[in-house]
């Protein structure tokens, strides 16, 4: 019970302007790029014989997870952990009859209900699209075609563990430096080699968490064949090592956080 | 019976660089105590000690009687602080700041009205406080602290940032607050702020404690000691002269005397006098609390 009234402080302190709007201008961006391009390529859209619903919902996810979705965590994660230190919070935290591991853990959880809840929106909200799409261009006949919602959340859930090491190594940055600059900075730099890296159809890239986004379904942006990316059951290879990197790096942020000298 | 009890604490934020050396404290149940010290003391590096935000080196930390490693954090339910600046979410008001405070301390909402009103600041309420005063933060952070009806106040330099009034009504909710059975531990730097609150003294220095005791013992301290300036005109003779006395400060044509008894006064005239030595001036010290406490930090 204190646990959840403890993650229920941390969403409340997440009211904070900037990560709305981020979160706003994170779907509306992928959901206005999908609508104009659909919009825009409406004569090659319609295909013979493929449901139109494959195509678009994978393109809203191959754009959330190529483009969009490692920034966003980097952003999240850097201004959730800010709004404590910009407003000296963590001395009035660490000073309430709650363990510190509480608090990590709460804010962790917080910022994990933020982009899951980011993640369904834009999949409710890129169903809505298609429905609004085939309103203005009857053609495309989304009214005609089952969508697969359970393939559909799959693809979703999938992307977003791969991603978890991403946010793993950007909470324990945001822990460790004071300032927003530095985790800042290094997310978005790693985010851009990561883009590089994923495009470059090595096996490397399956040691550099900033790809697994890119990699861990075939998203019809790079080809993926020579990763040597394995099935494990439910989960890839990638979505374990992104599991594997999350664990590590959020015990060795807990372990230091509970160490830490609070000034 | 000490409700906070420390007992030869060491504390330094590099090595060999000893922030606290051997520090004993004990804040007597009900009391208010003045935690006192110049600037970079150890004032707040003790408090933090207390509330967990730091380790020490060596010693035990007890609160309400048991070892704080032992009770951490449930003996922080019974514990509100505010450590030098109010901790306060500036994009939010001081209803959900206080909310947020709400939960940590498993208190009841219904709570915040009442504590709003106690800091009178139920008019702004819904107001972001990065709009807020210095005074009006300081008074949130208070709020913040109270909440959930703590036995124990713990405030490092509470009056930072208040004017006069403020730090008027401070006193006054402080002295409510020690009236209905909460024990106080207030930092300063500045014994005039607190001296007509406190009943309990700690006084640090260069990280150790250089007096601890009740404000009856310091205030005899000043009735029995009184310091001299003697202005005359050859210094180097009436050193020889009083040699037998303990003297400081001194300079080309005056130095300071410090006396058990101002009685010794008249001796020392005819002293300097019998001497050929002219005196030019010959005045007591006010020797206030504050003057005592300036004394023990710059002697310590």
């Amino acid at each position: 019970m204190s646990f959840i009234r403890s993650i229920s402080a941390e969403l409340m302190k997440l009211r904070y302007a900037p990560i709305l709007w981020l979160c706003f201008f994170v779907l509306f961006m992928i959901i206005g790029l999908v609508f104009i391009s659909s919009y825009l390529d409406q004569a090659n859209i319609v295909q013979l014989g493929r449901n139109p619903w494959e195509r678009h919902m994978g393109g809203a996810l191959g754009m959330y997870a190529v483009a969009i979705l490692s920034p966003f965590i980097v952003m999240l994660v850097s201004t959730s952990v800010f709004i404590e230190n910009h407003s000296l919070g963590w001395k009035f935290a660490y000073s309430t009859p709650r363990s510190r591991s509480h608090i990590f853990y709460a804010k962790l959880l917080a910022i994990l209900i933020i982009l899951v809840c980011v993640t369904a929106i834009l999949l409710l909200l890129n169903i809505l699209l298609a429905y609004f799409l085939d309103f203005l261009l009857p053609e495309i006949e989304f009214r005609y075609h089952k969508l697969d919602l359970a393939q559909a959340m799959t693809g979703y859930i999938h992307v977003v563990i791969s991603a978890l090491g991403v946010l793993g190594i950007q909470y324990f940055l945001s822990l460790r430096f004071k300032g927003f600059l530095v985790p800042m900075s290094f997310g978005v730099l790693a985010f851009i080699v990561g883009i590089i890296a994923g495009s470059m159809n090595k096996p490397f890239v399956l040691y550099y968490p900033y790809s697994y986004p890119n990699i861990v379904r075939d998203h019809r942006m790079f080809t993926i064949d020579n990763i040597g990316i394995t099935q494990h059951g439910w989960f890839n290879n990638v979505e374990l090592l992104s599991i594997l990197v999350f664990v590590v790096f959020i015990a060795f942020a807990n372990f230091l956080e509970v160490r830490k000298d609070v000034s | 019976m000490a409700i906070i009890q420390l007992k030869n604490i060491d504390f330094a934020y590099r090595k060999n660089e000893p922030v606290l050396k051997d520090v004993n404290l004990n804040v007597p149940e009900g009391s208010i105590y003045g935690f006192l010290g110049p600037n970079g003391a150890g004032k707040s590096t003790t408090l933090r000690l207390i509330l967990a935000l730091m380790k020490p080196k060596a010693g035990t930390i007890s609160l309400f009687g048991e070892d704080i490693n032992s009770t951490y954090p449930s003996y922080l339910k019974r514990v509100g602080s505010l450590i030098e600046s109010a901790s306060l979410y500036g994009h939010l008001s001081a209803t959900d700041n206080l909310k947020i405070a709400a939960k940590y301390f498993n208190t009841a909402q219904q709570q915040i009205p009442l504590i709003l009103e106690k800091v009178k600041l139920s008019h702004v309420g819904k107001k972001k406080t990065k709009n807020f005063s210095t005074g009006m933060k300081q008074r949130l952070g208070l709020a913040m602290s109270l909440l959930h009806d703590p036995k124990l106040l713990i405030l490092d330099e509470p009056t930072n940032g208040l004017d006069p009034n403020g730090i008027i009504e401070l006193r006054q909710i402080l002295k409510a607050l020690n009236e209905d059975g909460k024990t106080i531990l207030l930092s300063s730097h500045i014994l005039s702020e607190v001296e007509k609150i406190v009943d309990h003294l700690g006084i640090i220095n260069n990280g150790a404690i250089v007096f601890e005791g009740s404000l009856e013992t310091l205030q005899e301290l000043r009735g029995k000691n009184i310091e001299v300036k003697i202005k005359v005109s050859d210094v180097e003779k009436a050193i020889q002269v009083l040699g037998d006395y303990k003297l400081k400060n001194i300079e080309d044509k005056s130095f300071m005397m410090a006396l058990s008894d101002s009685s010794l006064l008249p001796e020392i005239a005819k002293k300097l006098v019998a001497n050929n030595i002219d005196i030019y001036e010959l005045s007591p010290q006010s020797n206030d609390l504050e003057n005592i406490f300036l004394n023990v930090t710059q002697n310590s």
